[in-house]
Order: structure tokens, then sequence, then C-alpha cells
């Protein structure tokens, strides 16, 4: 087990850098990917490069009476969170920073997206936008427990909380084996809080684009940017904690857990793309009614597991 | 906390009776006239409590312009536009794009084959998706006689046999004052469905009044 | 215990001290609910820092999380009846202006003076490698009774809360002799029933 962090490894800024160019890395993916199958054309994959870098050029499109402070903040933030959830996913086994509470700080930096979210549609006083981050909270009011247990669930069985220890943890065996309704809640929970495919309700059609409608600019670029960003990092993150990571035989570490993210992305966008949004009102009581209890009777019997010595 | 009046030129919201019994903010908006999805030139005048539609007005904006600019359409390619407009609000991307690349086969492409058989691709797979008729269900039912409890789900099933060819009885159109009471108490997101699973055509502001209130 | 901390540290918690009062200052004088909000919510993230100048990591991101998530349903409930977006209609959280400036500023005073006058025990053995766990060990070990209390607790409060404030209850959704097969709702929701 590493007990280095990135940082220690190669010093502060070439690790923060690292994770960042990383960070890109699996946005750009993820946006490709997405890209590809929603347009049909494996060409257009280079698409949100190119959108990229038009959006960096193109002039700010201002609403009636904004406020100014708050969307540009709300806006700044989800790149930022994006990265952040970033810090405490193994890259190459090790983290960039690491402490006794890793798995709750990938969860902090998804509630503080709630916040940047509801923001962004706050910011540009239109009704369009406001709807859309009320969507986000409503949904993320009813994706929020099932995603935590789901989380602890990883850890209880690692008996830490810490990544690199729940990467230990399954040596011998992944841990998606005893726990597929967490894995399965966890890359739902992120489908949702990176609000895309068939949790896209927040930014979906029916409301002109919701949180994003009136994003343009640099303004837009972050936020997709981040959207994208958090579902890599996600995806980075369900391999880590319940495809093994690394594990795996003659491949080097870093490129079986690169390969294992790409599969996550793969799944996620061949089943996200096959499907309408879903309206929130639908959503939120099987979220409530179905999906709590599930990952708590999950939680459970990974606990009996535990207690059985079955990890050990 | 004073309502009414105006900051930064715009209308504040005044308070009014929810459906709960309590008195919630009624924000006035006026949607359109040009929405993805949804008919050109159609406006959706509404009161809003959070994103409940508490009334509703629709009306055609240039009405007469909008129906001169329009070719006619055979009824094949004209229900699976329609289909591509409605599963562009439902956020399905895939299942428009290719209801568009079969229509436009139709229209004007090489091989009016391999069109015919991705209209009928979609359209089955549209027609059999219990996602989207999960999502979509239970909204938009017609309370009038001959088309009782028909809803959002039966409409788009019914765009989906027209698009796959098959010989289908036309509809009666929908006027705008049934369609502002279908979407009447209804959520933004559902109202938007309801708009684009139906048949809606400009008219003419001299024949008709131009818009109806509910 | 702050001679334990290192100058750069000790530096990070005065700077987010100080951070934490102005934008707890800062939620009275801003005059939008939504600023108002989010003032508070960085002034709890300032706290949330000071944690982590610790290394009280656990405490510091379930601090970020649980007061994010407040602040967001804070939000939601606030300005959620009232459909203005970005807060336009002026506001000020403060009511009887004078009276209640008094008495934050007695309380700061109060406190404040609290904390550098009480003879703090100095620690006792020696920092833990690991501080969640000994949070964990604590909690779950001698005061599992009593956190077992509080969260029933809470639990009922809630579930008291709700059914108080709650204008339609089963008999409204399922008629009076609770025989319907599908709940009375305004908007059905996801499952079939």
């Amino acid at each position: 087990m590493p007990e280095q962090t990135l940082a220690e490894t190669w010093g502060l800024a070439p690790a923060v850098l690292g994770v960042v160019v990383v960070g890109l890395f699996l946005g750009l993916v993820v946006a490709g990917i997405d890209r590809a199958v929603v347009s049909g054309a494996p060409g257009s994959a280079v698409e949100p490069v190119r959108s990229s870098a038009r959006l960096l050029v193109e002039q700010r499109r201002i609403t009636l009476a904004p406020d100014r402070l708050l969307w540009r903040l709300g806006c700044a933030a989800v790149p930022i969170l994006a990265l952040l959830s970033l810090a405490v996913v193994p890259i190459g086994g090790r983290t960039l920073w690491s402490t006794s509470a890793d798995l709750v700080w990938f969860n902090a930096m998804e509630a503080l997206l709630w916040a940047a979210v509801w923001l962004v549609g706050w910011g540009p006083n239109a009704f369009h936008a406001l709807t859309g981050g009320y969507r986000f909270l409503a949904q993320g009011l009813a994706y929020e427990l099932p995603l935590m247990f789901a989380l602890i669930t990883a850890g209880l069985a690692a008996g830490s909380l810490r990544t690199t220890d729940v990467l230990a943890a399954q040596q011998d065996l992944w841990l998606v084996v005893t726990m597929p309704v967490a894995f399965l809640v966890f890359v739902a929970g992120a489908a949702a809080f990176a609000f895309w495919g068939p949790l896209a309700a927040p930014a979906a059609v029916d409301i002109a684009g919701g949180v994003t409608s009136e994003l343009s600019g640099v303004d837009r670029l972050l936020v997709q940017a981040g959207r994208a960003v958090f579902l890599g990092a996600s995806a980075a993150m369900a391999a880590a904690l319940f495809l093994g990571g690394d594990a795996g035989p003659w491949l080097p570490g870093p490129v079986w857990h690169l390969l294992k993210t790409l599969a996550v992305v793969a799944a996620l966008v061949w089943v996200g793309r096959r499907l309408p949004v879903l309206r929130p009102d639908r959503t939120v009581e099987v979220g409530w009614m179905v999906l709590v209890p599930l990952t708590l009777v999950q939680a459970l019997v990974v606990a009996v597991l535990v207690q059985e010595g079955f990890y050990a | 906390m004073h309502h009414g009046g105006e900051v930064a030129g715009l209308p504040m919201a005044s308070t009014g009776p929810d459906r709960d019994g309590l008195e919630l903010d009624v924000l006035k908006v006026a949607l359109g006239p040009v929405l993805p999805g949804w008919p050109t030139g159609l406006v959706l005048r509404a009161d809003l409590q959070g994103d409940v539609l508490t009334s509703a007005e629709l009306a055609w904006l240039d009405a007469d312009a909008l129906r001169t600019g329009q070719a006619p359409q055979d009824s094949q390619c004209a229900a699976l536009d329609r289909l591509a407009h409605f599963l562009d609000v439902a956020g399905w991307p895939t299942a428009a794009r290719d209801a568009r690349r079969a229509r436009d086969g139709l229209v004007g492409g090489v091989d009016r084959e391999a069109a015919q058989r991705l209209a009928q691709a979609v359209a089955r797979r549209v027609r059999r998706s219990r996602t989207l008729s999960w999502t979509a269900g239970g909204i938009g039912q017609v309370a009038s006689q001959h088309r009782a409890g028909e809803g959002v789900v039966d409409r788009v099933r019914r765009w989906c046999d027209i698009a796959s060819g098959q010989p289908v009885e036309e509809p009666p159109a929908t006027s705008l004052d049934e369609v502002a009471a279908l979407v009447e108490g209804a959520e933004i997101g559902s109202a938007r469905l309801i708009v684009a699973s139906l048949d809606i055509t400009p008219v003419p502001a001299a024949s008709t009044p131009e818009h109806v209130h509910a | 215990m702050l001679t334990d901390v290192s100058g750069w540290a000790m530096a990070t918690v005065v700077v987010l001290g100080v951070l934490a009062v102005a934008a707890g200052v800062a939620v009275f004088v801003v005059d939008s609910m939504a600023r108002a909000t989010f003032a508070l919510l960085g002034s709890f993230l300032a706290v949330a820092g000071v944690l982590v100048a610790f290394d009280l990591v656990y405490l510091a991101v379930v601090t970020a999380l649980m007061m994010t998530i407040e602040m967001a349903i804070m939000a939601v409930f606030m300005i959620a009846f009232m459909m203005n977006p970005a807060g336009l209609m002026p506001m000020t959280m403060v009511h009887n202006t004078k009276g209640s400036a008094v008495v934050g500023a007695g309380a700061f005073v109060v406190l404040t003076a609290g904390i550098w006058t009480v003879d703090w025990p100095a620690r006792s053995g020696q920092l833990p490698a690991d501080s969640t766990r000994q949070l964990g060990e604590a909690i779950m070990g001698s005061h599992m009774l009593v956190m077992l209390g509080i969260g029933i607790a809470l639990f009922a409060t809630i579930l008291a809360g709700t059914v108080l404030a709650t204008a339609r209850g089963r008999y409204d959704r399922f008629g009076a002799d609770l025989t319907a097969a599908r709940p009375d709702d305004p908007v059905p929701g996801g499952l079939p029933r």
C-alpha cells in the first residue's frame, strides 16, 4: 500500500497540475464519447475541443438585471469542485492528498455542487434557469442519501474512509461483487449530479436548457467542462472503489485503472443515451421509496459480511 | 415584505392562492415564440407558482406569415418531423436524430428503402419504450368525448404508427383553447410535453380569435 | 492547545476566522435572500477550513457537507415561495435592528472573552494518528447511548414536524377507510401504486 500522496511524491505544484490535466483529459474523453454517441458520427468526438475553443473567445450575453456576483461564483465553482473531487481519486494508486475521510470529502464536493448549480440557475434572473436550479435541488435531495450510503458501504467493507485503503482492500476480490447495488447507485448518482443523460432534467430541453439556458462564452465553458470532469472523476472513483482500481494482471496498474474508468464511461453513455430524460416527478419518488431502503439493506448485508470476517 | 411594483423595469411577483391552500408568489411569463421542439410562433403566456402553471393562454404570433411559409408534406414525413420535435422536448436526442434522418431520407434521399426501415425502427423503439411511457405517462389526458382519457403517450404512439407508414386516421386538430385547458395546473415540463405531443398548426388571426384564455 | 499548531496553520486559522466573522456580518448587510443565504454558507465553509487547519478533516468535510445541503434547502424554502429570480426584491435579514445589534454584539463579546479567559486544560496523551477513527470510537463506543438517544429524538422531531405541517394526510390521499388503490395526489409519483 503506498503511504505517500501524489503531492508528497511529485511536489505540490506538479501534483496539482497533474491532477488538473488528468481531470481535463477525463472530461474531454467523456464529452467526446457522449458527443459521438449522440450525433451518431464517431468523427464528432473532437467536437467538444472545437466548441471549447469557440466558447473561450465568444462574448458573454447578459440578461436583464442579473445577480452577477452569485452567477459568476456559481459558474466558477462547478469546474473547481469537479477538480477538488478528483483530489481524493487515486491516480496511479495515489491520491493528490490523503485524509482519513476521503469518501466524505468526495461527497462534500458533490454537495457543494448543489449550491453552485443553484447559483448558476439563480444568477441570470430568468425563469428557465431558475426552474433548472430548483430541479437540481429536488433531484439532489432524492439521490443524496442513497449516494451517501453507497459510498459509506465501500468504506465499511474496507474499514476505512481513505480511498487508498479501499483500493488495498480489493486485492483479492472487487467490492462490486458483494455490493452491486451500491455500485449502480453510485454511478447513477454520478449521472445525477453531473445532470447528464436521463437525469439531465435540470438542464433539459423542456425548460430550454434549464440552468445552462442563459450561459454563454466562458461561463458556459466552465459549467459544461465542470459537468464533464465530474462525470469523468466519478467514473474513475467508481472504478477505484468498486472495480478494484489498478488491480489486474499483465498490464501496469494505471493502465488498468484507465481501462476500467473508460469502461464505466462507455457503459454509462451506452445505457444513458438509450433513454429519454426522466421527469423529476417520477425519479424523486423512486429515490426515496426504492433506493434509500435498497442501499440501507446493501449496507446491512456488507456490515454482516464484515462481522463474519469476509473482507479480512 | 412589499409586493408589486417594479425593480429594474421588471414587474415583481404578486401572491395568489395555490393548490395546497397557501399564498404563493405568482410570476407572469411569456414563453416562446421560439422554443425548442414547439411550433414556431406559438407563445404561451402563463401565471406560474413555482414551476406550476396556474393559468395559461396560448396564441400564434404572425400566424398568417407562418401559414403561407409552410410547404405541404406527406403525412409520414410530417409525423416523423413531429415525432423528432417531441423527442427533442422529451430529452431523447438519439431517437430524435434517427427520426430526422428517416424523414430526410424519405423526402429527398437516394435510398428510400433504408429510410423507410429507419423510420420503422425508430417508431418501434419509441413505441415500445417503457421508460418513455413511464416518464411521460399520466399527463395531458384529453377530456373530450371521442378521445376520452387519451394522454401524451397515446398520442406519441399514434405519431409512431403514422411515422412507420401505417394508415392511421388523422385526429382532428386541437384548438388552442383545448390545449390551454390541458396545460393548466401542469408543471412546466409536463406542459411542454403535452403541447409537443399535440397536432397544432397555425391558424390565421382573421378566422379565429387570436388568443384564447382558459 | 494552540501551541501545538504550526505557524502556517495558525495564520490560516486567523485569516479564516476573520473571514467567517466577516461573512457572518454580511448576512445582515446584504439585501437579497440568496446573498444572505450564501454569505452564511461562506461563513460555515470558513469554519470548515479552520477545522482542516487543525487536522480534523472528518469534522471539516462533514461541516461543509451538512451546511451546504442545509443552506441549499433553506434557499429552496425561503425563495421557492417567492418566484422573483435573482432576488430583485430588496429585503433585510434584520428585524428590530437596534435590539438585535445589541444582542448580537453582546453575545460576541461574552463568547470571545470566555474563549480567551477560560483556563483550557492541557492535552493529555498523544495526538491520535487518525482523528476520524478516534472520533468514531468515541461516538460509537462510550457515547453510543447518548448518540442513539439524540438520533431517535431528532428523527421523532422530523416526523412530528412533518405531521404537523402537512395539510394532506393519508386519509386525504387514500380515502376515509384507506382503501383507495391509488393515492389521490395532485402530481402522481413514479411508482406504480
